[in-house]
């Protein structure tokens, strides 16, 4: 029995059954790098399916790394037309509620002088809810949610897998908690509304069916819950440096995700300097951040055998633009060899 | 061995991965992380973190997994994620609300409010009545007070009518003119007189001696009239020291009613003894 992992992502690349991805890892190891190649070559193995690319990033990169603007809808990546990408701007998305609630205010014949009505208009809603914590997941997971019922509707175009470039880990497990939170949230608010309906209905909410919408908003997020954790649908994959800090964190990441029953089957090892192969620009800080690296190298292939370990060359230049992109990310399908590939990290495009 | 299908190596690799994990793997794995470089950080695994700790990484609550994971790749329905975010502090605020909500004991409801009110201004306004409240007697203490009040009471009469029935019939046989000072007829009222003077005084001391023994007011705590007189608050009649005054009266009757006894007891055994001689 062969149980051998091959070390690239070579599998994943070409499922059929992946919905959902999520990329993450520590801040500044590459996972918007590692996202944009994992999305370019899926794209690529599988033309005839639609892709989309979402950074949950407050701070996104995605519109750098392929230098062209995206937004809060998605938009096909040029010089790919089954590769889509997304940026949720938490920001926007709040001022979009703040004026759907003045509006609904206006509609409703509000009078000016309210006072509800004027702080409205000056985004008093958009300002306190951008205050609360952890409104960007929420926000990222909303939008998630959308997309699935706009795609259930079919009312957009619709997408076989969808690749999360996710925010450094602490941001990406809140969002990742979303689910649950609001799944024990919505089943302790039927308990309430249940108990509490009457009075709700007297206080002047009965026209609006709060027990049936919020038996709907829990149905999605169950649904997305079951989704999350089945390994056949989705699967995380960890970006990390091999140093000391990145391993313990995709170490303290492996287990969280575990404890939230989430598939985690791929590591990807970033930034390697593999100085040994590349004797024509070897340096004496090059060999011994090497040997660095080798260490803890030595470490992660002990501590995960039974993971997908890729293992990815720093790059002379930076990664930008859908070319670039696509050389860097062919070593997800096939293995990065220093002795055969090493003139390809020279070979980057310079971005003017 | 037959070749596995790339769906059975995966579920078994997922296993192997579970299994290494469980039973304090997770944390052996971060102690030889952060052993190598004698880092400070904590090993303790998010997945053997107890319910009620906050992670590090996360502010939210984690609880250890293994068992349900394990089941993970064998059944779908096992990925139960749901089980592991128990302790949200979000979840936990709207779980007491239903609990609040759902059980009644813990929500004080207006009539136990109203009773406690009710108690706690029973209690602060008995001195303010102004009842000399002895201390709280139970009933049995009463009782047994009764007993030796109307024992005492029972004993003072029938001492008191033995001695008479002999000096009435001295008195009744001794002859109109009789010259001794006891048995003179004009005498005996005098002398019957003082006799139940002394007799009453005697018996109210003792009385006394037994109320003070006891700690029991015997007027306060069987006459029906004092009880009534105590619920009369001070102030709505215009007698000052009502309960005061009532219990005076109620004594000066007391001390009439055992006179007029005795009075009608000598009539009868005057009668009954002139009739025989």
């Amino acid at each position: 029995m062969d149980l051998s992992v091959d070390p690239n992502l070579h599998s994943l690349i070409n499922s059929t059954t992946h919905k959902w991805i999520f990329v993450g890892g520590k801040g500044g190891v590459g996972k918007t790098t590692s996202s944009c190649s994992i999305a370019i070559q899926m794209a690529l193995a599988q033309p005839t399916k639609q892709f989309l690319l979402i950074s949950t990033d407050p701070a996104h990169n995605l519109s750098d790394a392929f230098g062209e603007k995206f937004g809060k809808d998605a938009r096909k990546v040029t010089g790919m037309n089954n590769l889509s990408c997304m940026e949720i701007d938490p920001n926007a998305a709040l001022k979009d509620m703040n004026d759907m609630a003045v509006s609904r205010a206006n509609a409703d014949g509000t009078n000016d002088d309210d006072p509800l009505g004027g702080l409205l208009q000056g985004g008093a809603l958009a300002e306190l809810t951008g205050s609360i914590p952890g409104i960007d997941e929420a926000l990222s997971f909303m939008e998630v949610m959308k997309h699935i019922k706009r795609q259930e509707n079919g009312e957009s175009e619709t997408f076989d897998t969808v690749i999360f470039d996710t925010a450094p880990t602490g941001h990406t497990l809140r969002f990742l908690q979303l689910p649950n939170t609001l799944s024990k949230l919505l089943e302790k608010f039927g308990e309430l509304t249940g108990k509490l309906g009457p009075m709700l209905n007297m206080m002047g909410a009965g026209n609006v069916d709060i027990a049936s919408k919020l038996n709907e908003l829990k149905s999605n997020v169950e649904s997305i819950k079951q989704q999350f954790t089945d390994p056949d649908l989705t699967t995380f994959v960890c970006v990390c440096i091999s140093e000391f800090l990145s391993l313990y964190e995709t170490e303290r990441l492996i287990q969280e995700l575990i404890s939230y029953d989430m598939d985690v089957n791929s590591i990807i090892v970033n930034q390697l300097l593999f100085a040994e192969d590349d004797q024509e620009h070897n340096c004496k800080r090059c060999q011994a951040r090497w040997k660095m690296q080798k260490k803890y190298l030595d470490q992660i292939d002990e501590l995960y055998e039974d993971f997908h370990l890729v293992k990815m060359p720093l790059c002379a230049g930076e990664i930008r633009g859908l070319n670039n992109l696509t050389k860097f990310s062919q070593f997800l399908n096939k293995e990065y060899d220093p002795a055969a590939d090493g003139k390809i990290i020279y070979e980057l495009e310079e971005k003017e | 061995m037959s070749e596995i299908s790339e769906a059975e190596k995966r579920r078994i690799l997922r296993e192997r991965r579970q299994k290494k994990l469980a039973n304090g793997g997770a944390s052996n794995r971060l102690n030889k992380i952060t052993g190598q470089v004698d880092s400070h950080l904590s090993t303790e695994s998010p997945l053997e973190t107890p319910k009620d700790q906050v992670s590090p990484i996360i502010s939210a609550t984690e609880t250890p997994i293994p068992a349900a994971y394990t089941k993970a790749g064998v059944n779908k329905e096992s990925h139960r994620a749901g089980d592991f975010k128990d302790n949200d502090p979000q979840v936990e605020l709207f779980k007491k609300l239903a609990e609040l909500q759902g059980a009644d004991k813990s929500t004080p409801d207006l009539f136990s409010l109203l009773g406690s009110l009710k108690d706690g201004m029973s209690k602060t306004n008995e001195p303010a009545v102004g009842q000399p409240q002895i201390n709280p007697v139970d009933e049995k203490m009463l009782q047994y007070h009764d007993y030796l009040v109307n024992r005492l009471k029972a004993y003072t009469i029938l001492i008191r009518w033995l001695i008479l029935l002999p000096f009435i019939y001295m008195v009744v046989s001794s002859s109109y003119a009789s010259e001794m000072f006891f048995t003179k007829p004009s005498n005996f009222f005098m002398i019957f007189t003082s006799f139940e003077i002394i007799t009453m005084s005697i018996y109210y001391q003792a009385l006394q001696r037994i109320e003070e023994k006891n700690n029991v007011n015997t007027l306060n705590n069987s006459s029906i009239i004092m009880k009534i007189v105590s619920m009369v608050p001070e102030g709505v009649l215009p007698i000052k020291d009502l309960k005061g005054k009532a219990a005076l009266i109620l004594q000066y009757q007391q001390v009439l009613s055992m006179f007029v006894t005795d009075i009608c007891f000598v009539i009868i055994m005057v009668g009954i003894f002139s009739y025989l001689y």
